[in-house]
């Protein structure tokens, strides 16, 4: 045995008084009458969290005594504080704590004898002044031994609170804790209360009171608990994240260890850490703080399965577009700075847990295919799991394409048999549906058909994957995999996705089959076709003529100058050429990216994508007993929408004309005007060029508008992307009803009234909050906006906030059938009431919602 | 852009422009004994029996093991009628300060959605502020200091009856906005000024004047912060509140309802005299002042 050092310090306060009689005047901040120049970090840890503390509301006389073993990082120590109760300046009881310490765990009984025999069991005294390097020795040899006649104890082994009138020793309580065998002891003596009995081995309880106050708690808390390996640095890391403090690399660190620390289990992470704090997202909790989003994001970025619920949870929350956008802005920053704090993670266990995320968002979004999902979190461009992302598509085309090459080979096994040629699709939550898409390559003949074979379920995973790539992935290679997994599951690929594939002319190979090389691509020996509408089947008929007539004509006339020949074909060429133009533009050079931007093209590409609109959009209506909209009254929309303000006078039939045509110019600029709008006042990533193609994002929006107006279905798209434009459509007739109902509001206050209608429409405008710049009534989607903010504002029987004011019902309807309950003219009669307000005039018959609302009330 | 109607304006600029759901950091500030943690246990534990008050539930978010010490400190302060303990201090470590997460959902109104306010509130210990006027030369860690510039909301707690520690404050103020840098324009902040025990009978007499309470009994302390917030930007904003976490019963002549246990420079100390009818107010007013810039007028009469 040996000498061992035994150090001490105490709460720092200031004070006034003598020895026997001083109050604290406040805390100094600072531990002081200290033998350590400093404290070691796993005792302060342990401080810090609380694991000394005793319960508020409690006072004894006598001090208390806390026996714990602490260690982190190989820093461990035996410590034993002793707990004084005294009296501030306010009055107020306060614990003052003195900690006596010394290194090495097992020491506890060496502090406890030391403490009673040497030390004369010492309080928290702040006159017992102490200084640096002056610490007690103390010979541990005099230490007793654990008593021969401990058996006598047997009975309390085992129990967590050993009953007040049973007057056990410090040290009978010390070797009782150290008999449950647990790696590292606490066991409280002495106390009233302790702020987390759940921390402690074996309590001996003050007073009966204390036994029962106690035994409360744990029955809150039963299950035992231990720190675990550097716990309180994670939970220090986890609640300065999610609190917003500054992200330092050691916070991203001790997550780190902790996740490489194999002690450390996903029971711990969830119990110890994640559950410490509130409930966990799920549709009901709809508190979305920043620290909960902060929370729930780090829970989903070290427990990967539970990022699909907090994605999901985020996504429906019901909050504003702004405060959404912030939500998503919160998890960005945060995204952000752990992607640049593991750049410097050599093990990347954060980014392979990034990258298990995003292996159960994929999986997992057949549970959540029908409801609108948004994953952002893989689009923004600089955090922790976009930065996965990016690769993420290759490797799956790469992984296809090996299959293939198995295919192709002269012997093959089972899948499993190839797993570590695999990237993704031998990750964990992909291995069974890897083994399916394995199987189903393998054992087909032709990949590239759709595969009746097949089973329904892998089908539908297969077609959820395509369109997760597709509105997901923004790089050509993420719309290619979409690609590849629509071939898979429907034979052919969408002409929005094909566009976005952007081939390189390596990945087009010249076909020898029935099909147009412009709409067949082979990727790394996987063919894929494109879509192909009705529509253009009925161009291309038109064009093979046109190339027929070509072909027959251009053939060799005999014995006709060679020079004739060549001056012929340039003039046919250019003849078909600019007639057949529109659908020439869906040939392969375009599509494959080949050429120099070219105005004219530019041109023609856009009125050839309107024409495409024109055909494709009426077959998203019911085809029976006959289709309400034709491609007429598609095309009639997109003039009114492109011109609502009638300043452009759009032709769709004179559309084709020679570069300085009016019409021309005309169609430029109205698609440019309607693209700035676009870009300046909802943000979408739109260059104003006066030009767009097929599948681009004005070619969406578009397209969303047009079906909102004329009440087709809208593609999924519309929802996903572009839902805060779109919500302001409403479709033409409701426009009408609204405009009528406007109108039929300013013309009462003018006829009954005697006022101007510009005077009305002035204050109409105002009450809406319509910018001055604006003309009355004229853009439908500025006024719907208005409308909306309104109704959000005033009008609450109207859950839908639709943007529509539907006019007064005639008197004789006193109240509104059910059918009809959300059209009911509350927004007519409040903006009645607001404009008669502003006008001071008193209504003859004021409408009763009016009454509901104070602002109206005498 | 057309200016609002002025009918408008009061009722619109809280439903309208404030969403339904707003989340906000609050850094709670103020000298020792000014009633910061009995100020944020009592709003935790806020009392469902008042079906006047436009607040409909306070409950606790975050840090579940936070919350549920703040519910325990209330009830100890606030059934069991004892005296909280002091908020230890770690002038070295910000990550000792506890971090509470409260959701306040005020009752709907005007035909608008029940607005919820989210709020995150860091409990500072008093002697933070304490060494500001005290010992300006033994600086906390800059964590502190750090966290409070990066929070737009400061809730000012101070005790209504420390009057003659105005000059005190005053100096403690003007510290604590050098130390956070706050010398320019540009910083977006607002600084709710609370005055505690305003349930005594001396200070419950100005309670609907809060402003004129805090200029007489703090001239000095108002003039600090009335020099930080004037600016032609507006970005600083400085309001005065007056709260009770004990409160009054009885209608026509109110008692107030604490008992208490003594008074000298430092102010009152006070426990709660009848725990059942435990009413406090104010409490939520500079909360809603802090995070949306506007005062509500329903919570203010509370």
């Amino acid at each position: 045995m040996a000498k061992i050092a035994i150090h001490e310090f105490s709460t720092g306060i200031t004070f006034q008084g003598t020895q026997n009689n001083w109050v604290s005047t406040g805390d100094t901040g600072n531990y002081m009458n200290s033998t350590l120049a400093v404290i070691p970090t796993s005792v302060q840890m342990d401080i810090s969290a609380g694991l000394f503390d005793l319960a508020e509301g409690t006072s004894s006389d006598t001090p208390a005594l806390i026996g714990r073993e602490v260690e982190d990082r190989g820093d461990a120590w035996s410590v034993l504080a002793v707990v004084t109760r005294a009296p501030d300046d306010g009055g107020r009881e306060n614990p003052y704590y003195r900690f006596f310490l010394t290194q090495g765990l097992s020491r506890l009984p060496d502090l406890i004898n030391w403490y009673i025999r040497e030390a004369r069991r010492p309080i928290y005294d702040p006159f017992d002044i102490k200084k640096v390097g002056f610490h007690n020795i103390y010979d541990n040899e005099q230490t007793k031994p654990i008593p021969s006649n401990f058996s006598q104890f047997d009975k309390y082994i085992g129990k967590r609170i050993i009953p007040h009138h049973d007057r056990l020793a410090e040290l009978i309580i010390h070797y009782l804790a150290e008999k449950q065998g647990k790696t590292k002891i606490a066991w409280a003596y002495q106390v009233e209360g302790l702020e987390k009995p759940e921390y402690f081995q074996v309590i001996y309880p003050a007073s009966t009171k204390a036994q029962e106050t106690i035994e409360q708690q744990l029955n809150r808390e039963p299950t035992q608990k231990q720190i675990v390996g550097n716990e309180n640095y994670v939970k220090t890391a986890i609640t300065n994240l999610i609190n917003g403090q500054n992200i330092t690399n050691q916070y991203i660190q001790d997550i780190v260890d902790a996740l490489n620390n194999q002690n450390f289990r996903q029971e711990d992470w969830e119990n110890s850490i994640f559950n410490k704090f509130t409930a966990l997202p799920q549709p009901s909790n709809q508190t979305y703080s920043d620290v909960s989003i902060r929370l729930y994001f780090l829970r989903g970025l070290i427990l990967p399965h539970t990022l699909p619920k907090f994605v999901e949870w985020l996504s429906h929350n019901k909050l504003t577009r702004k405060s959404l956008s912030s939500s998503y802005k919160t998890v960005e920053t945060l995204s952000k700075k752990i992607e640049q704090a593991s750049r410097s993670d050599q093990e990347t266990i954060l980014r392979e847990k990034a990258r298990e995320g995003i292996d159960f968002l994929i999986i997992s979004q057949n549970q959540y295919k029908s409801l609108n999902i948004n994953f952002w979190l893989l689009k923004d461009s600089d955090g922790i799991y976009a930065e996965e992302f990016k690769s993420y598509a290759n490797q799956i085309i790469k992984d296809l394409h090996k299959i293939i090459e198995i295919k192709n080979s002269t012997e093959n096994f089972g899948f499993n048999y190839y797993l570590p040629h695999f990237s993704i699709l031998s990750r964990e939550a992909w291995k069974p549906i890897g083994q399916k898409i394995y199987e189903s390559i393998l054992f087909k003949s032709e990949i590239s058909t759709p595969i009746k074979a097949m089973d329904n379920g892998l089908l539908q995973i297969l077609n959820n994957l395509a369109k997760f790539f597709a509105n997901v992935d923004k790089f050509p290679s993420g719309n290619q995999v979409a690609a590849l997994f629509y071939q898979m599951s429907k034979g052919n690929v969408p002409k929005t996705v094909w566009h976005r594939c952007k081939f390189n002319p390596e990945n087009i190979q010249p076909d020898t089959g029935d099909k147009n090389t412009q709409d067949r691509a082979f990727l790394y020996g996987l063919k894929i076709d494109r879509h192909i509408s009705k529509a253009e089947e009925l161009q291309r008929s038109a064009w093979d003529k046109s190339t027929w007539i070509f072909r027959e004509l251009a053939k060799p006339i005999p014995k006709a100058p060679t020079y004739f020949q060549s001056l012929m074909a340039i003039a046919l060429a250019l003849l078909i050429g600019n007639t057949f133009k529109p659908f020439s533009t869906l040939s392969l050079p375009n599509l494959i990216g080949f050429g120099a931007e070219n105005p004219n093209r530019d041109y023609l590409k856009t009125i050839d994508a309107l024409n495409i609109i024109s055909k494709e959009l009426p077959k998203n209506q019911p085809q029976s007993p006959s289709p309400k909209v034709n491609s007429n009254q598609v095309i009639q929309a997109i003039i009114e929408t492109l011109d609502s303000q009638k300043n452009h006078v759009l032709d769709f039939d004179d559309k084709s004309g020679s570069k300085k045509s009016t019409q021309r110019q005309k169609w430029i600029k109205a698609v440019k005007e309607y693209q700035s709008t676009l870009k300046k006042e909802y943000e979408y990533e739109i260059e104003p060029t006066g030009n767009f193609i097929t599948g681009d994002p004005t070619d969406l929006v578009l397209r969303c508008e047009i079906s909102k107006r004329l009440s087709l279905t809208l593609d999924d798209d519309c929802q996903d992307k572009f839902t805060n434009y779109v919500s302001k459509i409403i479709s033409k007739s409701d426009w009408d009803i609204t405009k009528k109902s406007i109108q039929q509001l300013r013309d009462e206050f003018v006829k009954v009234h005697a006022k101007k209608p510009i005077e009305i429409e002035t204050i109409i405008s105002k009450i809406l909050i319509i910018p001055t710049e604006e003309s009355f009534l004229k853009k439908d989607y500025i006024w719907v906006g208005k409308i909306q903010s309104f109704q959000k504002e005033k009008s609450k029987n109207n859950p839908n906030h639709n943007g529509v004011i539907y006019p007064p019902l005639p008197s004789a309807a006193k109240s509104p059938p059910t059918s009809t309950a959300t059209q009911n003219s509350d927004t007519y009669n409040i903006l009645k009431c607001a404009i008669a307000k502003e006008l001071e005039i008193e209504l003859k018959e004021k409408p009763p919602i009016c009454e509901s609302l104070p602002e109206f009330k005498k | 852009m057309l200016q609002r109607p002025n009918w408008l304006s009061k009722v619109s600029l809280k439903s309208s422009e404030l969403e339904s759901n707003i989340t906000t950091e609050i850094r709670l500030v103020g000298d020792r004994r000014s009633g910061k943690t009995a100020y944020m246990a009592s709003l935790a534990y806020w009392p469902r029996v008042n079906s006047d008050s436009p607040v409909q539930s306070v409950n606790s978010v975050g840090d579940r093991e936070a919350g549920q010490k703040l519910i325990d400190y209330a009830k100890n302060i606030l059934e069991r009628g004892l005296e909280l303990q002091r908020t230890p201090a770690n002038k070295n470590q910000i990550t000792d300060v506890k971090n509470y997460g409260l959701e306040i959902t005020l009752k709907e109104q005007f035909g608008s959605n029940p607005v919820k306010l989210t709020i995150n509130c860091r409990d500072y210990p008093g002697e933070f502020f304490r060494d500001l006027y005290q010992k300006p030369n033994e600086p906390w860690s800059d964590d502190y200091f750090e966290d409070c510039r990066t929070t737009m909301g400061i809730l000012l707690l101070v005790d209504g009856t420390t009057h003659l520690k105005d000059s005190d404050y005053a100096r403690g103020l003007s510290e604590f906005f050098r130390a956070i840098k706050d010398t320019k324009e540009q910083q977006n902040r607002r600084i709710a000024c609370v005055i505690s025990k305003c349930e005594l009978s001396q200070l419950w007499v100005s309670r609907n004047e809060p402003r004129e309470m805090a200029q007489r009994l703090f001239p000095k302390t108002v003039k600090e912060l009335e020099n930080w917030a004037e600016g032609k930007q507006k970005t600083r904003q400085v309001d005065y509140f007056a709260s009770s976490a004990f409160g009054s019963f009885g209608k026509d002549y109110p008692e107030p309802n604490t008992e208490i246990l003594q008074r000298e420079r430092g102010g009152y100390a006070c426990i709660i005299r009848r725990p059942k009818q435990w009413q406090p107010f104010g409490l939520v007013s500079p909360i809603y002042w802090l995070a949306t810039g506007h005062r509500h007028q329903l919570l203010d009469r509370e």
